[in-house]
């Protein structure tokens, strides 16, 4: 399958280019080299993305959208280990060429004569063995003030609010050490994934921030094979996939000086049954505005992917990895979960789980506000289509807005269900159609007060309906018996119709996409009363064995 | 430091970094070839086309 995708320049890259053969290459044109070869694969691929992207845009198909962005990610992610794995080498090639001519080891005073802040930004640009350095630059903060300025100053840049505290503890820089040492492991033993690589100061103090001292505790629950195993479970899993923890670029926000990052955790399996599982979960510690306009850290996890094999879907697994990752969750101070609840991840579901609208992204991704696209507003004096703002600004019209675009968001939801529930009933010439439909409306009159739990609940307790998974078909109980008297369906098949009955909610839900969230701290919006919902789901739901 | 083998070994890890990196773009290309298909098929499936219709008529 793979050839039909292969471009002459596939073929032509594994012959190694004209000029010399790699081994009389020194390791600088190596490394020059492979950078050419790194950017001519990066923009190709990209290039295909942006190609594939334009595509499933006009014709607005979030789920593809969502995918190309995922694998946007991942090229960007692979880049960046080439990338760091050259610059090792180069950094060494320097070392080296810097080392060679003093071949005595430096004193005291050669060291003091070096530049601080040279010295703390090569730290800051290794991506492993900085911790003698660090020591070093701490002994010289704590010798001179000037220098402690020096060095304090470079390493905020990099590091943000907690620079101060890397440069005066020797126990936080111990616990750092400590927790470089356990990251750089592989996970779950030989053949398991390694939990990180590359990770440079920045990068593990963000981690640190974000996910707190142990974030690798948090793979002890998502990790489907050691559940299995623990089970005693028939069947198994091994690991597959890269790196189980990376992170994405790190920044210091300006006005605060807290670091924020995005930070991807996943685990991929093959199972002995030929299916996959993966599961991965997206960390962001990010500055936002609170109500009285002052800026504060939100952290969350967005629960991406989750793909379990056919044989143990339905068993609880879900629940009780959710159930577990909640005291993970509290310990590492996140405020929300949140998560896209589409087509694929059943819709219906997260709505009985208790999440409620993710107003941020129900409004970013409201058809008004895609529609308004052409529409001119006033951003720092200057009149702009919307279109035409940048990611900033976008965000601070949006955020001005939200109500109104999350509002819009939740009519589209409305829409759409709506449309899904009159065709099914239509479909069946229900008697209770127009009844039904005219019930539906009375709740969705003010979209405000409409939960994807209430819409989840409409009906329970009325008409069911069936449909069957390959045609889309839909029966009432009646149509379903006439079907099987008629010959045109098995009482079996029939009968496994019956275990799954759709009532009006389910219908609305399903083939549905919306975008939902859960406080984990009662301080929130939500008042804590979705988690409380969530935490009612999960104890009536536990594993059984596979 | 980084003479003989150490400079074959340094050499031979930052090459094999490059294939793997190779062989991910052409997953990733083959990924999204799925993923264009597979817009294909929603594209025309019944709930995907009513939002399409929808958009059309606003």
């Amino acid at each position: 399958m793979n050839t039909a995708q292969e471009s002459p320049n596939d073929r032509e890259r594994r012959e190694p280019p004209p000029g010399k053969p790699e081994g009389e290459q020194t390791l600088q044109q190596l490394a020059e080299r492979l950078r050419r070869e790194r950017d001519l694969l990066f923009d190709e691929t990209l290039k295909a993305i942006d190609t594939a992207w334009e595509e499933v845009e006009k014709i607005d198909d979030k789920i593809a959208e969502r995918e190309l962005g995922e694998l946007r990610h991942e090229a960007e992610a692979s880049k960046e280990q080439l990338t760091s794995a050259i610059d090792d080498l180069a950094f060494e090639i320097t070392v080296v060429e810097d080392e060679e001519p003093a071949a005595e080891p430096a004193t005291e005073n050669q060291e003091a004569e070096l530049e601080p802040a040279k010295l703390a930004e090569d730290m800051l640009n290794r991506k492993s063995g900085y911790f003698v350095a660090l020591e070093n630059l701490a002994a010289m903060a704590a010798k001179n003030k000037d220098q402690h300025r020096e060095i304090l100053g470079v390493l905020k840049g990099k590091l943000g609010n907690r620079a101060e505290e890397i440069l005066t503890s020797p126990e936080l820089r111990k616990e750092l050490v400590e927790m470089k040492a356990r990251l750089s492991q592989k996970w779950g033993g030989k053949d398991g994934p390694p939990i990180t690589e590359d990770l440079d100061l920045a990068k593990l103090v963000a981690l640190r921030e974000t996910m707190g001292k142990n974030p690798e505790a948090f793979l002890e629950v998502i990790d489907l094979k050691k559940r299995l195993e623990a089970a005693s479970g028939t069947g198994k899993m091994k690991y597959t996939k890269g790196t189980a923890i990376r992170l994405y670029d790190p920044e210091v926000d300006q006005k605060t000086g807290e670091l924020t990052t995005l930070v991807k955790v996943e685990l991929a399996f093959d199972d002995s049954s030929g299916d996959a599982a993966i599961i991965a979960r997206l960390f962001t510690r990010e500055v936002e505005t609170d109500k009285e306009g002052n800026p504060r850290v939100k952290k969350s996890v967005h629960h991406d992917l989750f793909k379990l094999p056919s044989r143990l879907k339905a068993n609880g697994m879900a629940a009780d990895i959710t159930r577990d990752s909640l005291p993970e969750y509290d310990r590492q101070g996140l405020n929300e979960i949140n998560l896209n609840a589409d087509i694929d991840m059943g819709s219906y579901a997260w709505a009985a789980y208790g999440y409620g609208w993710d107003k941020k992204e129900m409004a970013s991704h409201s058809m008004a506000w895609q529609k308004n696209r052409e529409m001119d507003v006033r951003v720092g004096g200057v009149t702009k289509k919307i279109k035409d703002l940048s990611k900033d600004e976008k965000a601070a019209v949006l955020k001005e807005s939200a109500d109104y675009f999350a509002n819009e968001g939740v009519i589209d939801v409305i829409d759409v269900g709506r449309k899904n529930l009159k065709e099914a009933l239509t479909e069946v010439g229900s008697a209770e159609t127009e009844s039904i439909l005219k019930e539906f409306e009375s709740l969705v009159k003010n979209p405000l007060t409409v939960t994807p739990q209430t819409l989840a609940e409409f009906g329970r307790k009325g008409l069911k309906l069936f449909q069957t998974e390959t045609t889309g078909k839909w029966y009432t109980e009646e149509s379903l018996e006439e079907a099987v008297r008629n010959k045109k369906m098995t009482a079996d098949d029939a009968a496994d119709l019956r275990k799954k009955p759709f009532h009006a909610g389910k219908i609305v839900l399903l083939s549905n996409s919306w975008y939902g969230a859960i406080d984990l701290k009662n301080t929130g919006e939500q008042g804590g009363k979705n988690r409380k919902m969530l935490e009612q789901y999960l104890s009536k739901s536990s594993a059984k064995k596979p | 430091m980084m003479k003989g083998a150490s400079e074959t070994k340094a050499r031979e890890k930052l090459i094999a970094a490059k294939e793997r990196f190779a062989a991910e773009m052409s997953r990733i290309r083959s990924k999204i070839t799925s993923i264009r298909r597979r817009a294909d098929e929603r594209r025309s499936e019944k709930g995907i086309d009513d939002i399409r219709k929808k958009l059309k008529k606003v």
